[in-house]
């Protein structure tokens, strides 16, 4: 059954419908939270509250549009939040910044470092490379999330590119 | 595509899965909240009009004096039992300051615990829990801490709430994460969450942030239930309204 289909007996009520939504698109939802604060704690969170969101948005969500893109979208908007923000760190409300050994926990090769140097690039960099290699979001479509033109979004990628090239170059001298 | 796009393409292709038991509270907790969201109409809270809404909330702030009688630093009320048994306290801090215009109202079938307000400083915040079912001992002796005990072994019918009342004002960045609400507070407000070291994450529960009368309220509503029904629901949001808090304002 499509999520358009989903979509509409979940409006009238079908708590199967609902659940097969979550089924169907949770996985991805996560994923590109993770992709955009590489951190699990707080892609955990940010998925949760995509679903939360959808869930409020749903009496008034257009059936013609597609439920994984705009659900996606939201999680990353919040993603981005998270990161920009750097809420400041207080015991009951908090969004932990990715440890070092959680970054490198997921790399299994000599690419630990390009996982690095990723996510020491300024934020801005950081997120079109984040949105476009590991969330699989077009040029156009980051720049439809983060409100710039498709030019400023390909000149940055290119920057940030050029950045990790140079980063790589250096620490492959280095060892 | 150079090889460097290649690598990172791959190392998207490496990034972790959501883990099993994280997906399965999202997934008990969206269909709680879908729940409450879908069928409104047998939340009677839900259905009040503004009048009604006002009357409860001069209602609750008239109780709320009330309570102040009790007074403890810990208090524990217990309105089990009887009918028309008023609700009854014991203190387990002699001494402790007159204070328990922070937390639920007593009612009869809920056990509630609060530290009172003059508990706050620095490094302590006041904290309030209420629950259907009897509070675990061990979570009354250890009185401000998260209730997990209780969590822990809350039946299918049960209901749990811990609340941490955070001093307004003090940062605006932190204060905007926390929505200015009126009392009573709306169940639906809240979003599926929990707090580290939930020692049952497969059972739902909603975390609700409000800022009202001064206070930011940090407020984690635990249901029994992976699924609760919207009689639980509306049961939940019975308690809730009788959330009373001193104005700091």
């Amino acid at each position: 059954m499509s999520d358009i289909e989903l979509i509409a007996q979940a409006k009238s009520g079908s708590t199967e419908a609902l659940g097969a939504l979550f089924d169907k698109n949770w996985r991805h939802v996560w994923r590109a939270a993770y992709a955009v604060t590489g951190s699990c704690d707080a892609a955990d969170d940010v998925a949760q509250d995509a679903f939360a969101r959808a869930i409020e948005r749903l009496d008034s969500f257009d059936d013609t549009r597609s439920f994984r893109p705009w659900i996606v979208r939201v999680a990353v908007n919040r993603a981005i939040d998270v990161v920009r923000q750097k809420r400041p760190r207080a015991q009951w409300y908090e969004w932990r910044q990715p440890a070092a050994d959680e970054s490198v926990g997921l790399i299994l090769d000599a690419d630990v470092a390009l996982s690095a140097a990723v996510r020491c690039l300024p934020i801005d960099r950081r997120l079109i490379v984040v949105l476009h290699y590991w969330a699989d979001l077009s040029v156009r479509d980051i720049g439809t999330l983060l409100n710039i033109p498709v030019g400023t979004v390909a000149s940055r990628l290119g920057r940030a590119l050029r950045d990790l090239r140079v980063e790589m170059e250096a620490q492959h001298v280095e060892s | 595509m150079s090889n460097l796009e290649e690598r990172l393409r791959r190392e998207g292709a490496r990034l972790p899965e959501p883990r099993e038991d994280v997906t399965t509270n999202a997934r008990a907790q969206f269909m709680a909240s879908a729940q409450a969201h879908l069928q409104p109409a047998v939340q009677p809270r839900l259905t009040l009009r503004a009048p009604e809404r006002r009357a409860r909330t001069l209602a609750a702030l008239a109780a709320a004096m009330a309570v102040a009688a009790f007074g403890a630093g810990y208090a524990v009320a217990s309105a089990r039992g009887e009918d028309a048994g008023p609700a009854t306290s014991r203190d387990t801090e002699a001494g402790a300051v007159a204070d328990a215009g922070l937390g639920f109202l007593p009612r009869r079938g809920w056990d509630s615990l609060s530290t009172g307000a003059a508990v706050l400083t620095s490094n302590q915040a006041p904290t309030a829990v209420a629950a259907n079912v009897r509070l675990d001992e061990q979570d009354l002796a250890r009185g401000a801490e998260a209730p997990w005990e209780t969590r822990e072994m809350l039946t299918a019918d049960g209901i749990l709430f811990y609340v941490i009342f955070y001093p307004r004002g003090d940062s605006d960045q932190v204060d905007a994460n926390f929505r200015e609400r009126e009392l009573p507070l709306d169940l639906t407000d809240g979003h599926p969450g929990s707090l580290e070291g939930d020692p049952a994450p497969e059972k739902a529960s909603l975390r609700l942030l409000a800022g009202a009368h001064g206070w930011n309220v940090d407020m984690l509503i635990m249901f029994g239930a992976a699924e609760p029904t919207p009689e639980l629901f509306a049961e939940a949001q019975r308690q809730l309204d009788r959330l009373v808090m001193p104005n700091r304002e």
